[in-house]
């Protein structure tokens, strides 16, 4: 069922079994889990069907540390959220990003990969995925011209990508949402403030406001707060009515360890002799086969003690052509080109119909590597509130992410070790970039639009928000799904995983609420 | 495309009209040919980044900036590994043995093999 919520009266009251704040990736995919249940599920977005620049906006914040997309174009804030522009790269979380890594601090998660396995599979369906595999060899064995490059595995490895198509959350899921008797979705519903008891055990109750002034309140048995990691923390922190320093936050952890993808050209590859390509390859944009980067082994990260990392091979540019950012090269109407989700996805559509193998025409010779690599997690990488308010009344977000030592140790050496393996497997030569042989951060520093942490997972209260089950610890009803609660966060995109780890979230609540 | 001009081209005559003739008391004329041919000059296609690559070397190892050095660096390693560098597969595989014992250097980024680099320095020595 679907309500505009703009429609309601005023001082209007809500009620259901269970609150989902925020239909996005996480939000929807919760959601789903519930249909045909016995309780009653509130669903609430705030914004509409589609990108509207008054709701945007209520996302805008200040870049106090390094520099960083305009908040107000990094999350879409309407029904699907931001896979309304995804471009669906999955890949899985490896064993050792849940270890505690004694050469990475604060590492460690306090549930297993095992754990994380069990709901991969389901996750897979609900973002449209091919065949439940991971294993290199078996997508190698899926074309004669997908080959992988022979370097040692106990060193060098290929870590598989699949491509979701990619799922639009909005679109495919919209109608089984919206014709849900028991799913109650709320659109222009946005939350402004959380509501505790007295001994700030237990939510009360939400505060909703739309931008027509309209003052709405929710209760629900359990909530979930499935925003994203920035507007997540920013919920919690400005929740500060009876406790000061914002919800869950009696430890000061709410906001920090906030994590990004560092995602930049890290080296250039040329190849000793021409060679088939085509599993290394990315068939922009229609993306519908499986592709494959190269990763360090486990054993070759605790040798170098570095955190985890891929790279892609990229169209190499020419050798005098200047690095460029990824932050200088959004457009100044950023936030009005996320309109042109239907644009994305025609010409995705239009590659698609060529009715290509994935197999590319010419075997370059040169490519240029492109890292995604783990963010060393980092207290003093955070999300604040500010003193400047939205048009609701909420305070704005800072970001301060901060990058560390540890983070620029980890791609020089990433590149290092690339070179001697394709040196001595005589693939190929490679030469690092410049700025890795230089202190500190190159200006085309850049990001994967990912975030996580600001609301990690642990076990003790004293080093995370949210405890395994991703409840806010302190708080008896009140769970945080997506990727805030992830303690590291691995060198792949943490949709597929944020979703796994949201249906595990829905498994526990289906206990808790029964 | 650029490649195979390039391979065209060669470099073989470039090197012989330039030699100098005390080379020729480290190693022959041939090896020295071989020697001041790295393999890297196939894979880049590109003699003037072979040549500065060569160069950054010698200012990297100032006392191998210089021919006899550089041939009795190149010729002593692959003698001590059972090579002879009047062999081209030897001299691949003594860039191979340089990969597996880790005996890299980092010039101007690049990952190399001391021997490959050695070349360069060669190659930007005899045929700059």
């Amino acid at each position: 069922m679907h309500t505009d919520a703009r429609t309601l009266d005023d001082g209007s009251v809500i009620e259901g079994d269970l609150c989902i704040v925020g239909a996005g990736a996480a939000g929807i995919s919760m959601a789903m889990e519930w249909i045909g249940t016995d309780k009653d599920v509130v669903l609430l977005e705030g914004g509409g069907f589609d990108v509207d620049a008054d709701v945007q906006s209520l996302y805008r914040g200040d870049i106090v540390g390094e520099r960083y997309f305009p908040l107000e174009a990094a999350r879409l804030h309407f029904f699907g959220g931001t896979t309304n522009h995804w471009a669906g790269f999955c890949s899985i979380l490896d064993p050792i990003d849940f270890e505690e890594r004694d050469w990475v601090p604060h590492s460690g998660w306090p549930i297993s990969y095992d754990d994380m396995m069990a709901y991969y599979p389901r996750a897979h369906e609900i973002l449209q995925l091919g065949p439940f595999e991971w294993d290199p060899a078996y997508w190698a064995a899926q074309h004669e011209d997908n080959a992988l490059l022979p370097f040692d595995g106990d060193i060098v490895r290929t870590k598989i990508w699949q491509f979701s198509p990619p799922t639009r959350f909005g679109r495919t899921y919209r109608d089984e949402i919206v014709d849900a008797p028991n799913i109650h979705l709320y659109t222009h519903a946005n939350v402004t403030r959380i509501e505790a008891n007295e001994p700030v055990s237990a939510v009360t109750g939400l505060r909703i406001r739309t931008l027509e002034g309209k003052e709405l309140r929710v209760r629900a048995d359990a909530y979930v707060l499935a925003c994203g990691a920035i507007q997540n923390a920013r919920l919690l922190l400005a929740s500060n009515e009876r406790a000061p320093e914002g919800l869950g936050n009696d430890h000061d952890l709410v906001g920090r360890y906030f994590m990004e993808h560092l995602e930049m050209p890290g080296a250039r590859l040329a190849l000793t002799e021409p060679r088939r390509m085509r599993l290394y390859e990315f068939h922009y944009p229609e993306y519908k086969y499986p592709a494959a980067e190269l990763t360090l082994s486990e054993s070759a990260q605790r040798e170098n003690s570095v955190l985890n990392g891929v790279c892609s091979f990229r169209d190499a540019p020419e050798r005098d052509e200047p690095l460029q950012g990824m932050f200088d090269q959004i457009p100044p109407d950023a936030v009005e080109r996320l309109r042109d989700v239907e644009g994305m996805d025609e010409a995705a559509q239009e590659a698609a119909n060529e009715g290509s193998d994935g197999a590319s025409l010419d075997y370059p010779l040169e490519y240029q590597l492109f890292s995604r690599q783990e963010q060393a997690p980092n207290p003093n990488s955070r999300v604040t509130i500010g003193s400047e308010r939205d048009a609701l009344g909420v305070p704005r977000v800072q970001l301060d992410w901060q990058l560390t030592e540890l983070d620029k140790h980890t791609i020089r050496r990433f590149y290092e070790i690339i070179g001697h393996e394709a040196g001595r497997s005589g693939v190929a030569r490679v030469q690092l970039h410049d700025w890795l042989m230089e202190d500190g951060w190159p200006s085309f520093l850049g990001g994967g639009w990912h975030h996580m942490g600001t609301t990690r997972m642990a076990e003790s209260p004293r080093e995370g928000v949210v405890d395994p089950r991703c409840k806010v610890h302190g708080l008896g009803n009140l769970y945080v799904a997506g990727s805030g609660p992830f303690p590291t966060a691995g060198c792949v995109n943490p949709t597929l995983s944020l979703v796994a780890l949201t249906l595990r979230l829905s498994d526990h609540l289906r206990d808790e609420l029964s | 495309m650029r490649r195979r001009r390039f391979l065209q081209l060669g470099t073989a005559g470039l090197i012989a009209a330039s030699l100098p003739g005390a080379a020729i008391s480290v190693a022959s004329q041939s090896e020295l040919h071989r020697l001041a041919e790295p393999g890297l000059l196939h894979i880049l296609r590109d003699r003037e980044s072979v040549r500065a690559i060569g160069a950054s070397y010698r200012r990297t190892v100032p006392f191998e900036d210089d021919v006899h050095v550089l041939a009795a660096q190149i010729t002593g390693d692959m003698k001590r590994s059972g090579g002879s560098a009047a062999n081209q597969a030897d001299i691949e595989k003594q860039v191979r043995r340089d990969f597996d014992r880790g005996r890299t250097v980092q010039i101007d980024g690049w990952v190399l093999s001391r021997t490959e680099a050695r070349q360069c320095a060669l190659f930007s020595l005899i045929a700059g």
